[in-house]
């Protein structure tokens, strides 16, 4: 987002939450227009409207798989139904609004697009009425999320798939040679999933369409998090936070920290920030640990910046989303680390993979603790690594937080009784947590190289030079 | 217990805050391109920093062309006064004499510089290089105005068919940034340049507000240095590695100018004759910069993907007329390099390119260094 687009979003955010009746109708409208608007621009000029018409239709879909009978009225839901289909067919009508500004205007017939609405209508109808075929049809939802997340971040298979509709359009195959990029897949999903999951275990809520959409493409999360739980993001929406004096203030300062975290601080240090450029040319290791110490904080910066931007939004609408940061460039260990390293992911993953992983290989074979803990540690974190992007690069990162977990874990247990009686001390407290500081943000910064350099081998390359062995 | 924040306040203060800086950003800015880390904390730049937008965070240089004081300051012509045993030399033109490609240590005045040339009064011949990429010779009498402070001896002045050829895109896009100046030179030695999107620069112009892009980016050019200095890199070479092997010509419309007939009306010679008013006595040789000529497919037209045969011949007899009536020192650089000299472009050249043509050139410097 630019900061032309925060503060426009910052302006309706602060109508809206003024707004004294029809809050969440209008949140819903303007949330399914800011899924178009943003979704940037694709090879193929259709995609930009389709991909956003899908997040909608998805959405919906897995409304209809996961709500209660007693929600699913007309009444309730009639409004929210004419509302996106309306948002929809004015976006569409942009062929003939001409607002090139605002949105692109080569959109589809709007009749395709008429038909397709409809279909999607049918669809939604026929999956909430076919009741008994839910938990088959969740499961499958979950396989189908999943498979559209592999394709999305395998550049080999999107590449593919943008090569193939290229020549069905008779236009030349490198013209595809795009990634493309649907807005906000990555954090739909994780919503999608986690209410699919809940409705499977008996613990989502009852919410309306409304409700849940709003809670899945709420605008000032929805390209970059938090991953907020529906129970909890509901409670504020049906009552939300007064915007009083100090409320005003505290949305005002997350924007303006959040803005200079991301578009001053952040953006100045991705100029010193180690890239692959820099590998290559640089060569004293002094330099390179500038330069990738630089790049630590502008990660940190700009991720965390635009999380306070989204908090700062919410609390105008009344809305208090999570929080995904806690100065992890502080913490003392690893596991501290990945406490308070965007939370909403961990706290995610450590929901719906490391728990039940944990409880299954508990539960199953005796394993000894240890390679329980490796196994979990490895594979949540790999996981997590490969969330960012199917590639060897994002798998080495995973593996060397999870085998860092796994150490800090293990030394833990080792040194508890160990450790000489000064250590206990406050000043010698005070020494062994500095020291766990600057070892954890230097492994975590070690870590980045694998996430940010383009290949394993440049990473390696990298290593070799800051330890002055290249 | 502390008093309740009100947000009308906060607001208030935020404004009061910001029309400040707004206005004081007219006095302080000027201050601050003018004082860089460049030639006080880390050395000066051998050549003006030049990149394209887009890459602005991935190479070490940025473009301040809307800056030409910033530019200035960064610059190495900049860091001390001149020592009275040396004879300056200053290089203008555009990619081929900036160095598109290359190393900053290996541009063409640099090649001169390496030569370490005496003239007749035992004076050093220091080369700098002044040149900027974009074929634009209004540009270039823009940088040489700014640039005569720096008390130059000798003027060399590379042109190609493009850079002397009307180019409203250019006009505008290195002209407005310095409006006062080039309406001042337009006016004052009667140019034929039309002025009518120029329009004079106000205090509001200053501002932070109008002025927050050239903040940023000199802001950013200071913070370049770091890598620049860890590297020895001023721009993304690691880009430009193919050399200008292919024979085979297709051409670029946009440098095909004129159809076929191209007559003195066609090209900025007023420009350099405005230039030799601006500096006299100070000389200045002006360079036909050398072209790779292709030998393969449409050569029988054209002699690069640039330039057709054609206009390229017209322009050359134009040139070479018109210096010989204005006795305008004239060195045509053509064909004088080796074609597998030329890299990524029928005029940039590799770094024994460069060479070969400082070889050529440093006997005509000596020359001109030591007036008859």
């Amino acid at each position: 987002m630019t900061i032309l687009q925060i503060s426009i979003l910052a302006i309706i955010a602060l109508l809206l939450g003024r707004l004294p009746r029809g809050r969440q109708l209008i949140l819903l409208a303007v949330s399914a227009f800011v899924v178009f608007w943003l979704q940037p621009a694709e090879p193929f000029v259709s995609l930009s409207f389709w991909l956003p018409v899908a997040t909608l239709t998805i959405t919906i879909l897995a409304w209809a798989l996961t709500s209660t009978p007693e929600m699913r009225g007309w009444k309730q839901n009639g409004t929210a139904i004419a509302i996106l289909a309306g948002v929809v067919i004015l976006m569409d009508l942009n062929s003939h609004f001409k607002l090139t500004q605002v949105y692109i205007s080569a959109t589809p017939h709007l009749t395709l697009t008429l038909i397709v609405l409809i279909v999607i209508a049918g669809i939604t109808l026929l999956l909430t009425r076919w009741q008994r075929a839910h938990p088959v049809m969740q499961a499958a939802a979950l396989i189908a999320i999943i498979l559209i997340f592999i394709f999305l971040k395998t550049p080999r298979l999107t590449n593919l798939a943008l090569t193939f509709l290229a020549s069905t359009q008779g236009q030349k195959p490198n013209a595809a040679d795009v990634a493309f990029d649907w807005l906000g897949f990555s954090y739909l999903a994780f919503r999608l999933m986690h209410t699919i999951r809940d409705r499977q275990s008996g613990r989502l809520p009852a919410v309306t369409l409304a409700e849940y959409v709003n809670y899945v493409i709420f605008f000032p999360s929805f390209t970059a998090g938090p991953i907020d739980r529906l129970e909890r993001f509901i409670k504020d929406l049906r009552s939300p936070l007064p915007l009083d004096d100090e409320g005003w203030v505290d949305a005002g300062t997350r924007l303006f920290v959040g803005l200079f975290k991301k578009f001053v601080v952040a953006d100045l240090l991705a100029v010193i920030s180690i890239s692959d450029v820099l590998v290559s040319q640089v060569k004293g290791a002094g330099w390179m640990w500038l330069f990738l110490y630089a790049y630590s904080l502008r990660i940190y910066l700009d991720f965390s910046g635009y999380t306070d931007v989204a908090i700062g939004l919410g609390l105008l609408l009344g809305i208090r989303l999570p929080e995904n940061f806690a100065a992890p460039y502080l913490k003392p260990n690893l596991t501290q680390f990945w406490n308070s390293w965007h939370m909403t992911l961990t706290q995610w993953f450590r929901a719906y993979f490391f728990n039940p992983l944990t409880r299954a290989l508990r539960g199953g074979k005796r394993l000894s603790i240890w390679i329980i803990i490796f196994v979990t540690q490895i594979s949540t974190m790999v996981l997590i690594g490969l969330w960012h992007g199917v590639g060897l690069n994002f798998v080495l990162w995973g593996a060397w937080h999870g085998l860092g977990l796994f150490i800090h874990n293990r030394w833990n247990e080792w040194v508890r009784n160990r450790l000489p009686a000064w250590t206990q001390s406050p000043r010698g407290q005070i020494v062994m947590n500095a020291l766990g500081i600057f070892l954890t943000f230097n492994y975590v910064s070690l870590g980045w190289l694998f996430f940010t350099l383009s290949t394993p081998a440049i990473s390696w390359q990298a290593m070799l030079k800051l330890f002055g062995l290249a | 217990m502390p008093a309740p924040v009100k947000p009308w306040r906060v607001l208030v203060k935020a404004l009061v805050i910001l029309c400040v800086f707004n206005f004081a950003s007219i006095y302080l800015y000027p201050w601050l391109s003018d004082h860089q880390i460049y030639n006080h904390i880390v050395p000066g730049r051998l050549r003006f920093p030049d990149s394209q937008p887009e890459s602005e965070l991935t190479v070490h240089s940025l473009s301040l062309y809307d800056d030409f004081d910033a530019m200035f300051a960064s610059h190495v012509i900049s860091a001390k006064s001149k020592p009275s045993d040396e004879f300056r030399v200053f290089f203008l033109g555009d990619s081929s004499f900036w160095g598109d490609g290359i190393s900053a240590s290996g541009t063409l005045s640099q090649q001169i510089n390496g030569l370490h040339l005496r003239n007749c009064r035992n004076q050093n011949i220091v080369a700098y290089n002044l040149a900027l990429p974009t074929p634009y010779v209004m540009k270039d009498l823009l940088i040489l105005n700014n640039a005569l402070k720096y008390q130059p001896d000798l003027i060399v002045w590379g042109v190609t068919l493009q850079s002397l050829g009307y180019s409203d895109e250019n006009a505008a896009l290195l002209l407005s940034s310095q409006s006062d100046e080039a309406l001042y030179l337009i006016h004052h030695y009667e140019i034929n340049i039309q002025t009518n999107f120029l329009k004079p620069r106000t205090l509001w112009d200053l501002t932070l507000l109008a002025n927050r892009s050239n903040i940023k980016r000199l802001t950013i050019f200071q913070e370049d240095a770091l890598p620049w200095i860890a590297t020895g890199v001023d721009d993304s070479i690691t880009t430009v590695v193919q050399t200008q092997t292919g024979n085979d010509i297709y051409p670029r419309s946009i440098y095909m100018l004129h159809g076929t007939t191209l007559t003195a009306d066609n090209l900025m010679l007023d420009v350099l004759k405005s230039a030799d008013n601006l500096v006299r006595p100070i000389p200045i040789l002006i360079v036909n910069e050398p072209i790779f000529t292709a030998t393969g497919k449409n050569s029988q037209q054209y002699y690069n993907n640039f330039d057709s045969r054609i206009l390229y011949d017209q322009y050359r007899s134009i040139l070479s007329d018109w210096a010989s009536a204005n006795h305008q020192p004239y060195f045509d650089a053509w064909i004088s390099v080796p074609r597998s000299e030329f890299t990524n472009s029928p005029l940039h050249l590799s770094v024994s390119g460069e060479k070969a043509l400082a070889s050529l050139l440093s006997p005509v410097i000596l020359g001109m260094s030591c007036p008859q």
